[in-house]
C-alpha cells in the first residue's frame, strides 16, 4: 500500500512511538490518582508530553492541555470562552474552515451564544484575506477563529498577520493547526491566544491524542466544558481554577501521550524536504496530465505557501469512486467533501467532493511517480 | 522538621521537583495527609525545613502556584 493520506493521520508510526505506547501500557497507572509507583509513572508520562509539546510551541507545560484529537480542543476552547461570557459574543470565522470549526459555530449560533461574520479568504492574494479580515471587524467582535491551512487543498492562511490585527484590536484569537503542526515552526503566541492541534496527524503520535495550548499572554477566561475528577482539589465542587487540570476532568490515556512525547523526541531528526519535494513534483506532472483537474493549486511561484495536500478529479469520476479505484491498485487518497463543506463550496466540488494526495514523511519519488504511472494509464485509455 | 510544600496541580509538583533537582535540592514528591487538608487531594514536595523560605522564593520566581506549606514530622 503506497500511503497519501497523511492529512487524515501520519502513517507508518515509528517504532519509537510503538514502543513507548506498549510500555506505558504495562507499567502506567492512572495518572494523578494515587500515591504509588505506577501512578507516578502515568503522572510523568504525561508531564513528559507536556514538557515536548511546551518546548515545540513555544508555551508553559502547565498551559498545555491533552485532548484526544484536535476537535475536542477546538471545543474547549470556543464553546469554553463564549460559555464564559454573559452576552452573545460577535465572533469572525473564514469560508474554509473544517467542519472542527464550523460545527461549534453552527450550534453556538443556533442557541443564541453568538453572532457569526465569515471573512472572505483569497486562495492567491494574502493580502486581500488579510483586509477582509480587518474590514469585518466591529467593535463587538470579541473572537476570531482561524484555520491556518486548508485541510482540502493545503493552502496556508496569514494568520501571524490576522493575529497581530486582533492582538492590537483585543480580539481573542483560536487557531486550528490541525494541517500545520509538525510541518511549519510554530510559536504559539503568534498564532492565537490558543492554539488546538492533533498529535497524530505530522507529529506522527498516537491516534487520540491532541491539545490545546494557551498562549502566555492568554488573560481570559474560559468556562470548563467538562467536569469530573482531577485527582487534585477534591473536596471543592468547583473545577480547579488553573490550566491543564481545569479541561481535562476524567482519566487520561497516558499510554496514548507517552507515544505522542515518544513521537516529539523524534521530530527533528526526520527530513522535512522531502515531501515538499514530492508535492512539487506531483503538482507539476497532475497539471500537465490530460483528463485529470487540479482544483486550488498554487501557481509555480506560490508553491511554498501550501503544506503538501493536492485536490485533483478525475474527469467522468466521482472523487470517490476515484479513491476507491486507486484503494483497488494500492494507493490510498481520500475522496468525498474531507468534513470541508464550507472549503469545498469555495472550491466549487460540492457535487463530486475531490480526491485529495495528501504527502508525509514516508513518502518517496518511486511512490509519487507510481501514482502518475496509474493515474497516467488510467486517464488515457 | 521537614516541610511539605502543596502544590496546586501535578503540572506544577512536576515542574517544581525539576527547577529544585536543577538547584540540587533535595526534595520528595508526595500525596500524604497534608496535601490533602489543603482543598482535598494534592501534590506536594517534601524538603528540609531549614530551606523553606529559600525554596518558596525559588518557586515562585519561577512561576509555580503554592497552595499552601505545612510541616511533617520525621519518623
Amino acid at each position: 500500500m503506497i500511503y497519501f493520506d497523511h492529512a487524515a493521520t501520519g502513517m507508518p508510526k515509528s517504532e519509537g512511538v510503538v514502543n513507548a505506547v506498549a510500555s506505558a501500557m504495562r507499567f502506567c497507572g492512572n495518572p494523578g490518582r494515587g500515591s504509588y509507583e505506577l501512578a507516578h509513572a502515568g503522572d510523568r508520562a504525561l508531564f513528559d508530553c507536556r514538557n515536548a509539546l511546551a518546548r515545540e510551541f513555544g508555551a508553559l507545560p502547565e498551559n498545555c492541555v491533552l485532548t484526544k484529537n484536535t476537535t475536542e480542543a477546538l471545543n474547549i476552547a470556543v464553546k469554553g470562552f463564549v460559555f464564559s461570557k454573559k452576552e452573545p459574543v460577535h465572533v469572525l470565522v473564514s469560508d474554509f474552515d473544517h467542519n472542527a470549526v464550523s460545527r461549534i459555530i453552527y450550534d453556538l449560533e443556533r442557541s443564541n451564544k453568538i453572532k457569526t461574520t465569515v471573512f472572505e479568504s483569497d486562495l492567491f492574494d494574502d493580502k486581500k484575506t488579510v483586509q477582509n479580515f480587518e474590514n469585518s471587524i466591529t467593535e463587538k467582535t470579541s473572537l476570531a477563529v482561524f484555520t491556518h491551512a486548508s485541510n482540502v487543498c493545503g493552502k496556508i492562511f496569514p494568520v501571524k498577520e490576522m493575529r497581530k490585527i486582533a492582538k492590537s484590536r483585543g480580539i481573542t484569537v483560536i487557531t486550528d493547526i490541525a494541517q500545520t503542526a509538525g510541518i511549519l515552526d510554530i510559536n504559539a503566541d503568534d498564532y492565537g491566544d490558543i492554539i488546538c492541534l492533533p498529535g497524530h496527524k505530522s507529529l506522527y503520535g498516537p491516534a487520540g491524542t491532541g491539545a490545546m495550548i494557551i498562549s502566555s499572554g492568554f488573560d481570559g477566561q474560559l468556562y470548563p466544558l467538562l467536569h469530573g475528577g482531577t485527582g487534585i482539589l477534591s473536596a471543592d465542587m468547583k473545577m480547579p481554577k488553573s490550566a491543564p487540570e481545569r479541561f481535562e476532568a476524567g482519566s487520561l490515556n497516558a499510554p496514548a501521550y507517552a507515544g505522542l512525547h515518544a513521537a516529539l523526541k523524534e521530530k527533528d531528526g526526520i527530513n522535512k524536504k522531502l515531501p515538499q519535494k514530492i508535492y512539487k513534483y506531483l503538482l507539476g506532472e497532475l497539471k500537465n496530465m490530460k483528463g485529470v483537474t487540479v482544483i486550488g493549486a498554487p501557481d509555480e511561484d506560490n508553491e511554498e505557501y501550501r503544506v503538501p495536500i493536492i485536490l485533483i478529479n478525475l474527469w467522468g469520476y466521482h472523487s470517490q469512486e476515484a479513491a476507491e479505484m486507486l484503494a483497488k491498485e494500492n494507493i490510498a487518497v481520500r475522496g468525498g467533501l474531507h468534513c470541508a463543506y464550507k472549503a469545498h463550496k469555495k472550491l466549487g466540488t460540492l457535487k463530486t467532493g475531490g480526491v485529495r494526495i495528501s504527502i508525509g514523511r514516508g513518502n518517496t519519488m518511486v511512490h509519487a511517480k507510481a501514482l502518475i504511472d496509474i493515474l497516467a494509464g488510467k486517464m488515457s485509455r | 522538621m521537614d516541610t511539605v510544600i502543596v502544590l496546586t496541580s501535578m503540572t506544577y509538583a512536576y515542574k517544581a521537583q525539576e527547577i529544585l533537582n536543577r538547584y540540587g535540592i533535595k526534595n520528595f514528591l508526595t500525596r500524604n495527609a497534608q496535601t490533602s487538608r489543603i482543598r482535598g487531594c494534592g501534590y506536594g514536595l517534601i524538603i528540609d525545613g531549614n530551606q523553606s523560605g529559600y525554596v518558596q522564593k525559588l518557586l515562585l520566581e519561577n512561576g509555580i502556584k503554592i497552595a499552601g506549606i505545612t510541616g511533617e514530622k520525621k519518623r
